[in-house]
């Protein structure tokens, strides 16, 4: 009788794993900025819920998140401990560093030719995220465009023509100024991050714009912040711009309360608050004469990486590659262009966009050249020395060229030279 | 009667294993990271990723970095304010709610409440409080007919984060030293009452002689906690415009987060904990033992 019932206890046992097995679980983490008020939070969530219902022996933990600078953070550190992701969107510019130098994440060249992965992603978005070593490692999902959104309804109001120059900037800054109404709204003490770029391209050329720090400061970069000072000093933004961010300056423009408001196309949707404001956006207006009405700054700077730990691991392979296989579809992709305006990394056409979108996707495709932002270009110390500069420049604190200086002491200072 | 204290063997063992837990949990979430912090003061390792020796470059750069001077002289100004503000008007209310009969479980919930609320809806609402365009300090001053104030302006800027960062920890100390003085025999108030003492003799000779250890730990609390203010600060101004209300805990926090120097982060880090050890010790000594007892 013993015999009997260890017997069946055994049988038990052995059966009970086989279950186990068959219905092995798979537990996925997956980090990205579709998340809070991201337009494309939506798409993303329904994606993932699909995901795990068509494939019941998945899991999926989402980790995705607003990337402020603490998630940024969590996120190089979680590199830099292996304690990564399966899936990741992360920077593919300057920032990817502490991603790719982890050695954590797979090189997708070869993956791209034997496989599906990156099928349908346009070559020429792939060549721009390609890494300074040769490799791609990551695959994007939508580019972006930047420029000047205008509340149309108070150009109307107010008769004021857009700023397509200089000097049509100024005179709208005027009236604007006449009639109570902020012309920009811009947080220049905490997030002049924009305003930088645009003015500097705008001053200066593309060209100049994409100098780098290579070959020294640019004369470029130093007329681009003596630019700002100018449209500080004529009262072009909010009288708290020294000590606001991006919060305070997007919810200036959102009341109605600002004419213009330099973003990308990612903050479209929200400057429209829901369809309480008649919004476009254009190019920056050519603020010196080396500047190109048409140039903008746009781009592919982010993307999906994968773990090479969770593509090792064969129990995980098969589900990660599957996801990630369907987060850079050609599918998925259009619905994300869809939702946030953005350029499709996919050869798809995105389709019921709404005008301010149509707009600043023609304008992108008018620009003569485009850039990538200058925080793509060079390190994050020296790029944030420069945002902090703005405040002190505004307010004759430091001149344009002693910032500049300080960020380039502190480029060679990083960099090891 | 004497109280015998029998000891065993056993008894090492049994002491080891109730704090082994406890020292486990500090070595690992505490110790380790200042060891780790303090190896890493001597790299440059922007995004924490390729460290390259430096020596001491992060030090002579703390030493020359005005913003770091800015930090500490602002730090300073919080203690001394935490200590004329914080632990004086925690005092007085705790003096004051005493002598009150009824009503006191009510003041004691109000000025305890702000401090069960969090930092980050506490600055997010006095962030709106001094907001220019829309917040409630200018509606009010329009309304009234007055010029709106940019509240956050570099002259204004410490005062504004001070305001809230100081008022969220008064019915902390209030609480304690209510609490401190619950200890005191009613006799003795009696006693002074017949001497002829007035309210104030009875308070400055009665009451904080016998509470004055527990002034002492809440002087020391309010002193270290200086040492950590960052919440308010970096929610409301991020230790800006210009650095006016930069403190050592924002601008560590600036140079990890924002500008990914985690070098130079953790020398500002090793700083405050140097600055920590250093200002309790004198506090301690300044203090002395002046113990007053209640038999």
């Amino acid at each position: 009788m013993k015999k009997i019932l260890m017997l069946t206890l055994v049988f038990v046992l052995i059966f009970s794993f086989g279950v186990v097995k068959a219905n092995e679980q798979v537990t996925l983490r997956v980090v990205t900025m579709f998340a809070g008020a991201d337009p494309v939070s939506e798409v993303y969530e329904k994606t993932i819920e699909q995901f795990m219902a068509d494939n019941p022996n998945v899991r999926i933990i989402d980790e995705s998140a607003t990337f402020d600078d603490s998630v940024k953070v969590r996120i190089e550190n979680d590199f830099a401990a292996g304690n990564e992701p399966d899936i990741t969107m992360y920077f593919t510019d300057a920032q990817a560093t502490p991603v790719v130098e982890s050695g954590r994440v797979m090189p997708l060249d070869d993956l791209i030719a034997e496989t599906e992965i990156g099928d349908g992603i346009l070559p020429s978005v792939l060549e721009q995220v390609r890494y300074s070593d040769g490799n791609i490692y990551a695959i994007p999902i939508t580019g972006f465009y930047e420029g000047l959104i205008l509340n149309v309804d108070l150009f109307e109001k107010y008769g004021v023509d857009y700023p397509t120059s200089w000097d049509k900037l100024v005179a709208a800054i005027d009236t604007f100024n006449a009639n109570g109404i902020t012309p920009m709204a811009v947080g220049l003490g905490i997030t002049p991050h924009y305003q930088i770029e645009h003015s500097i391209l705008k001053v200066g050329s593309a060209e100049g714009h994409d100098a780098g720090f290579e070959n020294g400061v640019n004369e470029a970069w130093i007329e681009g912040l003596k630019n700002i000072k100018e449209l500080y000093d004529m009262g072009a933004f909010q009288k708290d711009t020294l000590t606001q961010g991006w919060e305070g300056a997007r919810g200036l423009f959102k009341q109605g309360k600002a004419a213009m408001i330099v973003e990308g196309s990612w903050a479209i949707a929200d400057s429209q608050n829901e369809g309480k404001n008649n919004v476009t956006m254009i190019p920056y207006p050519k603020s010196g004469p080396e500047g190109n009405p048409t140039d903008m700054i746009a781009g592919f700077t982010s993307g999906l990486y994968l773990s090479k730990e969770a593509y090792q691991d064969e129990a995980k392979q098969e589900a990660v590659v599957k996801l990630f296989k369907r987060l850079t579809s050609a599918e998925f992709i259009k619905a994300a262009a869809e939702a946030n305006g953005g350029l499709p990394a996919a050869k798809v056409t995105p389709e019921g966009l709404a005008q301010p979108y149509l707009d600043g996707l023609n304008a992108f495709q008018q620009a003569e050249n485009i850039s990538l932002p200058i925080d793509a270009q060079i390190p994050r110390p020296a790029w944030q020395e420069i945002v902090k500069g703005i405040g002190y420049i505004c307010a004759d604190r430091k001149t344009a060229e002693e910032v500049l200086d300080d960020a380039y002491q502190i480029y060679l200072e990083v960099s090891g030279n | 009667m004497e109280v015998v204290f029998i000891k065993t063997k056993d008894d090492k063992k049994v002491i080891f294993f109730f704090l082994f837990p406890a020292l486990l949990m500090m070595t690992i979430f505490l110790f380790y990271p200042i060891v780790r912090s303090f190896y890493k003061t001597f790299y440059i390792a922007v995004q924490n990723i390729n460290p390259r020796f430096v020596g001491l470059h992060n030090y002579r750069k703390l030493l020359t970095d005005p913003a770091v001077w800015i930090a500490t002289k602002n730090t300073f100004i919080f203690m001394i304010a935490a200590v004329i503000f914080q632990v004086g008007i925690g005092i007085v209310l705790a003096v004051l709610v005493d002598m009150i009969r009824a009503g006191k479980e009510f003041f004691k919930t109000v000025y305890f409440f702000p401090i069960v609320m969090s930092a980050a809806s506490l600055g997010l609402l006095f962030k709106l409080l001094y907001n220019y365009n829309s917040g409630l300090l200018n509606a009010f001053l329009i309304n009234f007919g007055y010029e709106p104030v940019l509240w956050l302006d570099a002259s204004k800027a410490l005062l504004m984060v001070m305001i809230p960062t100081l008022w969220q920890y008064v019915g902390f100390y209030f609480v304690i030293i209510l609490t401190a003085m619950t200890k005191i025999p009613e006799q003795l108030y009696e006693v002074a009452y017949l001497e002829g003492a007035s309210t104030i003799q009875r308070v400055t000779k009665v009451t904080l002689p016998l509470i004055f250890e527990d002034i002492k730990v809440i002087l020391v609390l309010a002193i270290t906690g200086a040492l950590r203010v960052f919440d308010f600060v970096w929610l409301i101004t991020q230790g800006g415009p210009f650095d006016s209300s930069q403190v050592l805990g924002t601008y560590m926090y600036s140079a990890v987060f924002q500008r990914r120097l985690f070098g130079y982060g953790s020398t500002i880090a090793i700083l405050i904990i140097v600055l920590g050890v250093i200002i309790t010790s004198i506090t301690n000594k300044l203090l002395g033992k002046r113990d007053v007892s209640i038999d």
